[in-house]
């Protein structure tokens, strides 16, 4: 296994459109690396650099100390699963797993055992006489990881490999990367466009947008203290709510409601007093103890707890996350407020300079 | 030494038998398939001979015999690959079917004169040359579809041999597997206190 960095990568295609800004990261050994962000953001593009089937245009790429920026895909010792498991229709799964090796002209009895160890960490031994379409999709998507496990690669690199599955299967499937990882004790990769799979998978999480890199950390550090305002409506399902308003007298006041701050968040704050900034709530810190007038639109059973949405003073639109069972009709009026602890504010830039609005605290 | 290495060949015995659960007989597949190649040059330089003689009753049971012969030849090769022993009796009697054969066309064609004048691949052949290529082809058919036919035969043999020390369980793949495992990993950690 291997530690792998990246110094100031960027990719430009022809064309002049660039992809990825200046990312840097540095992947320690054994670690499980997530790479998530909306469709187009350059994941996959970062993901195709390391594995060397795109060019770098800028930057270094390092693998286990060794620059590997310019190094043909072949010899940087790297495995990639692909969303579309990429198998031989005319092999069988032996053969298919077998293949990297075969290729090698590797000893035959080696190719066996790598082949027998891998599809038993994959549960796939009594499928090896099988042919790919024979298979579920997650059993293609494990016969796509044991060519990868074959090989014994440096890195591990996964590009979207739960897209092309249903949901159960892909919570199935994710629970057995996550096993793989373990077993494995291996370098790893991912992309996802996925948030669920960016958060129980990671070690750390890139998020990213727009071809920047917008924050890396710890899952719950990407949840609990977002970098700015598109981690923070990214990561977290229903997106966090977002009010536009004012600090002012220790209070955050906008056109709907006026909410006291508390001395943690006023000493935060003080700077900003009498500017404009960006209150961020998650719906499941949303609270029904407050004073903010809620007009229920629709109320959603989860089982568990009931995603309840509606309009704050019949303009602005909020989701909340009750960890019970509710039955609000349309038209009904609660009152909702915030948990204190888990209020979340970002700068506001008047002028609009920056796309994304930087955390404050 | 000599107990290590014996070790060792039974070792190797049992992975590679065990392969063989995996992998098709590609090599007698491919033997069976080469025997129908020699078996279509054959009936195209038959059906290619320009002589009035030969379009009698019988072409037409040679016909016969050829899609008969092709058909059976291209079912024993994927049966053969799939280490069915039976297949391997049915590419014996193909061969002997195209032994026989030798004995229909090309010596009565010889012996009738009338494979004379025969152009093939732009020369011109005697009745001789004629008779002795269609001859060639047909043995090299029925060589091959007996090499085949043995080749099938043994490791099929060879693996219903071992399936039954397996079920048996005398030997144990997993067993082996992890013994081979284990000792790769002494000999690495060995080397890592060496190095």
């Amino acid at each position: 296994m291997a530690n792998v960095s990246l110094q100031h990568i960027e990719k430009i295609y022809d064309g002049g459109v660039q992809a990825v800004w200046d990312f840097n990261l540095d992947v320690k050994d054994g670690e499980f690396i997530v790479l998530v962000g909306p469709s187009g953001c350059g994941k996959s593009t970062t993901l195709r650099m390391v594995a060397g089937l795109e060019d770098i245009t800028n930057g270094k790429l390092i693998i286990d100390g060794k620059d590997c920026t310019r190094l043909a895909p072949k010899d940087r010792d790297i495995a990639m699963v692909f969303q579309n498991y990429a198998l031989y229709g005319h092999m069988t799964i032996y053969e298919n797993m077998a293949f990297s090796l075969t290729l090698r002209k590797e000893d035959k009895q080696v190719i066996h055992r790598k082949v027998m160890a891998a599809a038993e960490i994959l549960d796939l031994k009594s499928q090896l006489n099988k042919k790919p379409k024979q298979l579920s999709g997650g059993q293609r998507q494990r016969v796509a990881m044991g060519r990868a496990i074959v090989r014994n690669p440096k890195v591990f690199l996964f590009d979207e490999p739960l897209s092309n599955l249903d949901a159960k299967l892909r919570g199935s499937m994710r629970r057995e990367i996550m096993l793989l990882h373990k077993k494995l004790n291996a370098t790893m990769m991912y992309v996802t466009h996925d948030q669920t799979e960016a958060l129980t998978l990671a070690d750390r999480i890139v998020c990213m947008s727009m071809g920047h890199v917008q924050q890396i950390g710890k899952p719950i550090e990407l949840y609990e203290h977002p970098a700015n305002t598109f981690v923070a409506t990214f990561i977290g399902l229903p997106p966090m709510n977002m009010f536009d308003g004012k600090i002012e007298n220790g209070y955050f006041v906008n056109e709907l409601f006026k909410y006291p701050l508390n001395s943690e968040q006023k000493a935060g704050l003080a700077e900003y007093e009498g500017k404009d900034v960006i209150l961020g709530v998650r719906p499941e810190n949303m609270t029904r103890d407050g004073h903010i007038k809620f007009n229920i639109t629709n109320n959603e059973n989860l089982g568990m707890n009931t995603l309840v949405h509606g309009k704050i003073e019949g303009k602005k639109i909020v989701v909340c996350k009750f960890a019970e069972w509710c039955n609000y009709k349309y038209g009904d009026e609660i009152n909702v407020g915030f948990q204190e602890d888990r209020m979340h504010f970002f700068e506001k830039d008047p002028e609009g300079r920056h796309e994304y609005q930087k955390a404050i605290i | 030494m000599l107990k290590f290495r014996k070790s060792s060949v039974e070792k190797d015995t049992i992975l590679q038998n065990d392969i063989l659960h995996y992998k098709k007989n590609k090599f007698a597949g491919n033997f069976a398939l080469l025997a129908l190649v020699f078996n279509c040059l054959y009936f195209t330089m038959l059906y290619a001979i320009h002589s009035a003689d030969i379009y009698k009753p019988l072409i037409g049971l040679s016909v016969i015999v050829n899609l008969l012969v092709m058909l059976a030849g291209f079912f024993c090769s994927e049966g053969i690959k799939n280490y069915n022993k039976k297949f391997s009796i049915a590419l014996f009697v193909l061969a002997a079917v195209q032994i026989v054969r030798i004995f229909v066309y090309p010596l009565t064609g010889m012996v009738d004169g009338w494979m004379q004048g025969n152009y093939y691949f732009g020369a011109q052949m005697s009745t001789a040359g004629n008779g002795v290529v269609l001859i060639i082809y047909l043995v090299a058919s029925a060589a091959c579809f007996i090499v085949a036919g043995i080749n099938g035969l043994l490791v099929a043999l060879r693996l219903e041999h071992f399936d039954k020390k397996l079920q048996s369980g005398e030997i144990s793949v997993e067993k082996e597997l992890a013994a081979l495992d284990e000792a790769e990993r002494t000999s690495s950690a060995g080397e890592v206190n060496n190095g």
